[in-house]
């Protein structure tokens, strides 16, 4: 029945209370609702990237995650090359999206086909010791899992990188000498 | 007085009371403040990733000595004979009280350190060699190579990689395949040079003898636990160095070749 007896004013909605009009009411509101939104989402985003990151931590926690998965296959499966890794139907694994908290988090492959380098000595030789070069090939792999996802206004990245041996039983033929034998 | 009693009776009906208003203010400057507070917390975290980063460089460090253990594992199996006759001299000089570990840290090609025990393993060592001691030193030391601060990646580049993972420009390399060792140089050049992490071997050792071996077997390593230990080396949010010891264990079981 306020309504209908002239000003409404805050009086007339919640008795025994000073007098605010419902424009004033209106527009506070108004300007909280519209502020509030953007400011606790920047709230939430500062701290997204920062101390209590939880996407950086769970980046590094994907990456992890999908190099533990990479390692696992066998050295035969592990494709060189940019996201050539096949699962048992022949699906392609990467890139693929893991969401998490409302975030996406891309994960990419990447496998280079390595030949080390090691420097050997033989002890049995006569004349003293000699160090001899050989290189390993196809008997390592490069493993790099980068896992990118949208930060505060760029896209952020965290990438690992591991090595892959073929420790199977196998022949000596892929050892090769390089340079000459160092007579000391 | 009794005016005095009325007056604090109605003040403090004015503050307390619902019918005063204060509240609506608190609240207004209380939120304000929040929401202030946590625009300076944003702002100030924009330039910082302060506990992120080191997590970041040590989950990257574990994924580095599990790689370079890897190609410590595969020069093991592919050459079990340097191996033995390596560490046969390391744990014979180890029982006459040497350090034989000092002499591979610091040992390369030409160096005062380098013998026969040091050969196997002082590809692994970034700390010193032949082909990186000014990276290694600026890094020990945090001075400059070339007007820029000592960076892991030169240290590794100028070892590591030259050693383990070289390519066609190195030296008697002509006509070989090196496969994707030169793409590999580019990519984990910017790697490295992002997180700022050096591995380093610092030890291996037989852990355990008495799995099941043929005769003679012991004496030449086979069917034992090798455990290798890495150390990484990484700047924490304060910029000082900070040392990890990763332990990796490796079951020999190679067949010698002849």
């Amino acid at each position: 029945m306020y309504f209908f007896k002239g000003r409404l004013t805050l009086d007339s909605l919640l008795p025994a209370r000073r007098a605010m009009s419902l424009i004033e009411i209106l527009v506070a509101m108004t300007i909280g609702a519209a502020a509030f939104f953007p400011i606790i989402k920047l709230f939430q985003e500062g701290i997204k990237d920062s101390l209590h990151s939880s996407s950086w931590t769970q980046a590094r926690e994907v990456a992890k995650n999908n190099m533990d998965i990479v390692l696992a296959l066998s050295f035969d499966n592990i494709a060189r090359g940019d996201n050539l890794i096949v699962d048992k139907n022949s699906a392609p694994l990467f890139p693929r999206t893991e969401k998490v908290k409302g975030i996406d988090f891309i994960v990419e492959c990447k496998v280079h086909d390595l030949v080390p380098l090691c420097g050997i000595y033989r002890s049995t030789r006569s004349g003293g010791g000699v160090t001899n070069h050989y290189c390993i090939s196809s008997k390592l792999k490069g493993i790099t899992i980068t896992v990118k996802w949208q930060g505060v206004g760029k896209q952020l990245d965290y990438s690992l990188v591991t090595f892959k041996s073929d420790l199977s039983e196998g022949t000596k033929t892929d050892i090769w000498q390089w340079g000459f034998p160092q007579y000391r | 007085m009794k005016d005095t009693l009325n007056t604090k009776h109605l003040m403090a009906d004015k503050i307390i009371g619902k019918r005063s208003g204060f509240i609506l203010p608190v609240v207004v400057v209380f939120l304000g403040s929040f929401f202030t507070m946590a625009t300076i917390f944003y702002l100030f975290n924009l330039n910082q990733k302060p506990i992120v980063e080191i997590l970041d460089r040590s989950a990257f460090a574990d994924y580095m000595a599990l790689g370079m253990a890897e190609i410590l594992k595969l020069k093991v199996k592919e050459f079990p004979e340097e191996f033995r006759d390596t560490m046969r001299l390391i744990e014979f000089m180890e029982k006459q009280n040497q350090k034989p570990w000092d002499d591979i840290y610091l040992s390369y090609g030409g160096s005062a350190n380098e013998g026969p025990h040091t050969y196997f393993f002082h590809n692994f060592v970034v700390k010193k060699s032949a082909f990186n001691q000014a990276a290694s030193d600026a890094w020990a030391g945090d001075s400059l190579i070339n007007n820029k601060p000592a960076g892991a990646w030169e240290a590794h580049w100028n070892h590591m990689l030259y050693n383990l993972l070289t390519d066609e420009t190195a030296q008697h390399g002509a006509g070989k395949d090196f496969k994707d060792n030169a793409a590999f140089k580019t990519h984990f050049k910017n790697i490295m040079a992002k997180y700022n992490v050096i591995v380093n071997l610092r030890g291996v050792r037989r852990d355990h003898i008495g799995l099941a071996q043929s005769g003679g077997a012991a004496a030449e390593y086979i069917g034992d636990i090798i455990t290798f230990s890495f150390e990484s080396q990484y700047r924490d949010q304060k910029n000082h160095r900070t040392n990890r010891l990763h332990d990796i264990t490796f079951n020999h079981t190679r067949k010698f070749a002849k």
